[in-house]
């Protein structure tokens, strides 16, 4: 579960709030798909869930432990897959994986059965003694999915994931993202691929500068439940005239 | 002209970042403190260049007396140009072929020789502060006392502007030749670190040759019978820096006089620039773009065996290591600096041959057993530093510093990795001091204090290295080598183990003084040096638990 409340961020001292009072809550068991246009404050809202930028005002939960008052717990329970992934280049895919599961401090008989398992889903075994530096756009961002897995963490983020995958891995990465919600995990994900948001997700934000314009599910959304709707809309519809 | 005036814009702008400083310190509003530091080390320039002043002023009264004034022209152009050639091929490599944006003009409509052209000109002008302060001087001091006219500074402004491009030239061409050839293989970047490796060798073999032949005549007859010499410095200026006898023409006769100097500089110069800029053509983008995906087998093999699980420390720890020794401008950092220091004090004596003399007068002093312990720790100290790992270790993530954040480690555990991969270098500087000490007749006892306290000597400078990059890091870098550069990080390092030096130092002494004996003094030393270094890793532990949360990219 993640629970953010009333969290603020602004950049610059004077500058505009990038994220603005936002509250929001996405339950166990479900995919939470995360709109809006660029600089909408998407991105720098999933930074403050994964700790890598403190929230100027309000708090920020995961299962329950609280990202600011105690961050490494928080962190435990997250797997996350950055925008435009770019892990650490100058190691192998291997290395990185063996790295991650020790810093997450995953057992000797659970790397044995995940790292084999999740690279062969993603059809990554045949690269994993290679430098990362060598991969393509789309090999990195399946070696981040994988790392962000081998915890199996209770809550899934990813940032813009489907961004350089070709249809299969992308398909693949959709069909992870079911199975783990179904596990009664949280997968919670930005993107600006409407249709995936659209044939994915349990339940949607759009975010417009900063502040909430629009939550719900699809459905909620069309009958005007879920936010400023009134008209049943494609999602592309309704996310042009949200923002 | 609108493509070349937008490349060189860009160029010009990406080599300085003079955008990213624009939004940061006048958008942004952001670390406006760095100014006053800029404002700092420019201030500092300030004594540097009378010193290279005094210097230059010397060397002219020394040739003004053997009757060859202008050889300072031919030797401050010199050394501009050959500091130009070493330090340029560092950042061409680094601009050319590392920098994040190196792809970025790949897809657009330009030539190979149009963006290769542009990256030089943000080179040149980078690189031309370094030249100025090389070689200006000698030129001023040159002016000043032969009481030149206006002409000869009118000229001085193309011919400063001009000297780097050949030397630059020659990198760029060697540079690229290079990286074309080494761009075939899996193990590219290791192979790319070589070159600069092959770099300093050639340097020192220089050095060599320079102390078996040239130099020795030096220390046996006058300057001046030296200086007239055939085989002397200024005959090998003569030699591998025409252009830098050419300019001294050009600027001590009349245009009419030097007629012929003007046409060889300026068609050499602009040969250079069109050779290397037409080579660019077929050599940069083939040596840009990486060729190095492999799919093996390995990967299968390894899935097989998946290795043991550490603790996040060691993980930690090992991630720091790999990414440093695989990144060829980290490494080479780390490396020379625990190596140039010792080859470039201990070749020169090696080559001469009088080490055996000066260790038996060394060995012949009556505090040999104190001053082999006290300046092995010394050296140890000194080379910890010069190596930079530490003051660094937060700085080379770069981007991936929010990556390190997510992490489920504690700040003061990331930190503590760091903190022990500087301490790993510092152990092998005291092994090697220790094996000099051993080869100079220490006994064990040297050995073992050397040992023992260099390492927490070497411990606290590192932990307050470490410290100094948290507290100013540098995240943003384009190009690995910018991690090293800049920031006055190291002017304070220096400043502050200046003042543990005369600390630790004076302490040492006063103990001496009380005619305590060695086991007792050095144990007691010891103690003090194992508690700062314990309330330093506090210290920087309690920093970096409050200064990760705080550094925001």
């Amino acid at each position: 579960m993640i629970w953010i409340g009333n969290v603020s961020k602004r950049y610059a001292k004077t500058g505009p709030l990038a994220v603005d009072g936002l509250q929001l809550t996405v339950p166990k068991g479900e995919i939470f798909g995360f709109l809006g246009p660029n600089g909408a404050g998407k991105t720098t809202t999933i930074k403050m869930i994964t700790g890598i930028l403190k929230p100027d005002e309000g708090d920020i939960e995961v299962d329950g432990v609280s990202i600011s008052r105690n961050p490494i717990e928080a962190k435990k329970r997250i797997g996350y897959v950055p925008d435009g992934a770019d892990p650490f280049s100058r190691l192998t895919g291997m290395e990185y994986l063996t790295f991650m599961a020790d810093v997450y401090r995953v057992s000797r008989d659970e790397r044995n059965k995940r790292i084999p398992e999740l690279a062969e889903r993603f059809e990554m075994q045949d690269v994993l003694g290679d430098l990362i530096s060598s991969y393509s756009r789309g090999m990195k961002q399946k070696i981040s999915v994988i790392a962000a897995l081998i915890h199996s963490p209770p809550v899934w983020i990813l940032d813009e994931p489907m961004v350089g995958l070709d249809p299969k891995s992308s398909s693949i990465l959709k069909d992870e993202m079911r199975r783990y919600s179904e596990n009664g995990k949280t997968v919670f994900f930005s993107t600006h691929v409407l249709e995936v948001a659209e044939r994915l997700c349990d339940r949607l934000a759009v975010l417009k500068e900063g502040r909430l314009v629009a939550e719900g599910k699809l459905e909620e959304l069309r009958q005007g439940t879920g936010g400023q709707m009134n008209d049943e809309q494609t999602l592309e519809n309704l996310f042009l005239e949200l923002t | 002209m609108g493509v070349w005036r937008a490349l060189l814009w860009l160029a010009f702008k990406s080599q300085f970042r003079l955008s990213l400083m624009k939004h940061r310190y006048f958008v942004k509003k952001e670390r406006q403190w760095e100014l006053a530091i800029y404002i700092f080390l420019l201030i500092a320039l300030v004594p540097v260049s009378l010193f290279i002043v005094v210097f230059y002023q010397g060397l002219y009264l020394g040739f003004k007396w053997t009757g060859q004034p202008e050889a300072i022209l031919w030797l401050a152009a010199g050394v501009g140009q050959l500091a130009v050639l070493l330090f340029g091929f560092f950042h061409v490599t680094g601009r050319l072929y590392f920098a994040e944006d190196s792809e970025g003009l790949l897809s657009l409509p330009v030539t190979p020789s149009q963006v290769f052209a542009s990256r030089m000109f943000g080179i040149w002008a980078a690189e031309m502060p370094l030249f100025l302060l090389l070689t200006l001087p000698g030129f001023l001091v040159y002016g000043w006392l032969e009481g030149v006219g206006i002409d000869f500074y009118i000229k001085l402004v193309p011919i400063m502007m001009i000297l780097p491009v050949v030397p630059l030239g020659v990198t760029a061409v060697l540079v690229m030749l290079f990286m074309r050839v080494t761009n075939f293989r899996r193990y590219r970047e290791m192979i790319h670190a070589l070159g600069p490796f092959i770099l300093i060798m050639t340097m020192f073999g220089f050095q060599i040759v320079m102390n078996g032949g040239i130099l020795e005549h030096m220390d046996e007859e006058s300057t001046a019978a030296w200086l007239k010499d055939s085989s002397s410095i200024l005959e090998m200026l003569k030699n591998a820096f025409p252009f830098a006898i050419w300019a001294t023409d050009m600027i001590t006769t009349s245009f009419i006089d030097g007629i012929m100097s003007w046409v060889l500089f300026l068609v050499g110069s602009l040969l250079a620039a069109i050779f290397a800029a037409t080579l660019a053509k077929w050599l940069y983008y083939p040596g840009l773009v990486s060729n190095d995906r492999q799919y093996g087998k390995r990967g299968k093999a390894l899935l097989k065996k998946i290795r043991e699980p550490h603790s996040p420390l060691r993980a930690l720890f090992g991630k720091e290591w790999r990414l440093l020794i695989r990144t060829p401008a980290f490494a080479m950092q780390v490396v020379l600096g625990v190596m140039i220091p010792p080859m470039a004090i201990l070749l020169p004596m090696w080559v001469k041959g009088e080490w055996k003399q000066n260790l038996a007068e060394l060995q012949a002093l009556p505090f040999f057993h104190d001053l082999l312990i006290w300046s092995g720790v010394g050296a140890v100290v000194f080379l910890t530093g010069m190596n930079g790992v530490f003051l660094s270790s937060v700085s080379r993530e770069g981007k991936l510093f929010s990556y390190s954040k997510t992490l489920p480690v504690s700040a003061g555990v990331q930190v503590l990795a760091k903190w022990l991969l500087a301490l790993a270098f510092t152990g092998l500087i005291t092994v090697m001091i220790g094996t000099l000490q051993f080869f100079m007749g220490a006994g064990g006892d040297v050995l073992f204090w050397t040992f023992l306290l260099g390492l927490t000597a070497g411990a606290l400078t590192t932990g307050i290295g470490i410290g100094l990059d948290l507290l100013f890091p540098r995240l943003d870098w384009n190009t690995p080598q910018e991690v090293f550069r800049g920031g006055g990080k190291g002017l304070w390092m220096m400043l502050v183990q200046s003042l543990l030096g005369v600390v630790f130092g004076g302490i040492v002494w006063l103990l001496k003084m009380t005619g305590l004996p060695e086991l007792l003094l050095n144990s007691l030393i010891l103690i003090l040096l194992l508690g700062a270094d314990y309330g330093i890793f506090q210290g920087v532990k309690r920093l970096a638990e409050r200064r990760y949360p705080d550094i925001e990219m």
